[in-house]
């Protein structure tokens, strides 16, 4: 994981996410976090302070919490409790 | 065995005794999740005893036959599973919503989710481990408690200052013997060359954090450990070697859960700071723990 890779979408995306998840049954809201993307085939949220952190040095494993995982058919598969 | 009665007779004052109580749980109101208010309401309600820990506002003694981790409220990370003892460093360090925080030896978790919660989910903290297998539990607990702030990283703490980062806050929960635990395993598997063996690592482990520490940043040192050589030694060589300062939280610990600090131990003087450093006897509800705060 590399700090070019930490992918942050923007405000309508994350509008685009909570549509996404509600239409796959889950009622959540995402506002307030930042969210990363295209990671590990997940969605990942997290605080905002972590875009301005370098990781470029670090073994990352995991950043901030994983929300849903995406299927080989692009579908949303697993949802954490948010 | 005999070898550790004969140091923690030392270490204890005259007539202090450890008595096991297997019907104790510790618990944290995860307060991502939960609030004391809530959780209190749900225990009185199943007819739990339960008791406030004095110096985490999260904390609660419960006595119950019920297995807690178990419950709905652990699976949903309402609440978790932490010695009251080990609350202790994330109180003392005290991080803030704006920080970058380290938490170098981090699985599985317990500190790491408690500092979240205390920061407010905001900021970062980097909760680092050795070893990639300890992190599936920091992980799932993250995961359960509905941490976002936490980036997980796999390394050896000892290199961690080559990454260049430098950090607000400090949490150096040491790997030790364990001794105070008191766990009979322990206790019985814990000989001099043991405790040699970790006190050489934690000094590394301690010349890491100093070089990854901001000037004016806090670093919390601890261990489950009674052992003056991974406790006491390791601070004092945090002041003389690499010129760091204790510094003494405002935490309100109750005299009967402490054990004097120690200011010499086999002919080596610890120095005053030690009076800044907190020795936590093992009774019934906490383990033997040691922490200490320092600053640059």
């Amino acid at each position: 994981m590399r700090s070019k890779s930490l992918n942050v979408i923007d405000k309508r995306k994350v509008e685009d996410l909570e549509r996404r998840l509600k239409n796959n049954g889950y009622d959540v809201r995402l506002s307030g976090f930042f969210v990363l993307s295209d990671w590990k085939g997940g969605i990942w949220i997290s605080s905002r302070k972590m875009a301005e952190v370098d990781f470029s040095k670090l073994n990352v494993t995991t950043i901030g919490m994983q929300v849903a995982e995406i299927g080989r058919d692009g579908k949303l598969k697993a949802v954490a409790p948010i | 065995m005999k070898v550790l009665e004969d140091r923690h007779s030392r270490i204890f004052d005259e007539g202090f005794s450890y008595k096991f109580d297997p019907s104790i749980w510790t618990i944290r109101v995860n307060t991502i999740k939960s609030s004391m208010r809530e959780i209190e309401a749900i225990f009185k309600e199943r007819g739990y005893n339960f008791e406030r820990v004095p110096w985490c506002p999260e904390g609660l003694w419960v006595w119950t036959d019920h297995i807690l981790t178990k419950t709905k409220e652990y699976a949903e990370g309402m609440i978790t599973s932490q010695n009251s003892s080990s609350m202790v460093p994330p109180m003392a360090l005290a991080s803030g919503e704006d920080e970058v925080v380290l938490d170098m030896a981090a699985s599985p978790g317990s500190k790491t989710t408690q500092m979240a919660a205390m920061m407010g989910n905001e900021g970062v903290i980097i909760a680092n481990d050795v070893d990639k297998r300890r992190l599936v539990a920091l992980h799932s607990n993250v995961q359960r408690c509905g941490v976002v702030n936490v980036a997980t990283t796999v390394g050896q703490g000892e290199d961690i200052w080559r990454s260049g980062m430098k950090f607000d806050k400090i949490l150096l929960d040491a790997p030790c013997t364990g001794t105070g635990t008191m766990n009979p395993r322990v206790l019985k598997s814990t000989s001099e060359r043991l405790i040699d063996g970790f006190s050489r690592r934690q000094r590394s482990l301690m010349e890491s954090a100093q070089k990854s520490l901001k000037e004016g940043g806090v670093l919390v040192y601890s261990t489950c450990s009674l052992e003056p050589e991974e406790n006491e030694a390791i601070v004092n060589f945090a002041v003389e070697s690499l010129g760091m300062k204790t510094v003494k939280p405002d935490l309100k610990i109750p005299n009967e859960f402490l054990s004097a600090p120690i200011f010499e131990w086999d002919g080596e003087e610890y120095g005053g700071g030690m009076s800044d450093s907190f020795r936590i006897l093992p009774t019934g509800k906490t383990e033997g723990f040691f922490a200490c705060a320092l600053s640059l």
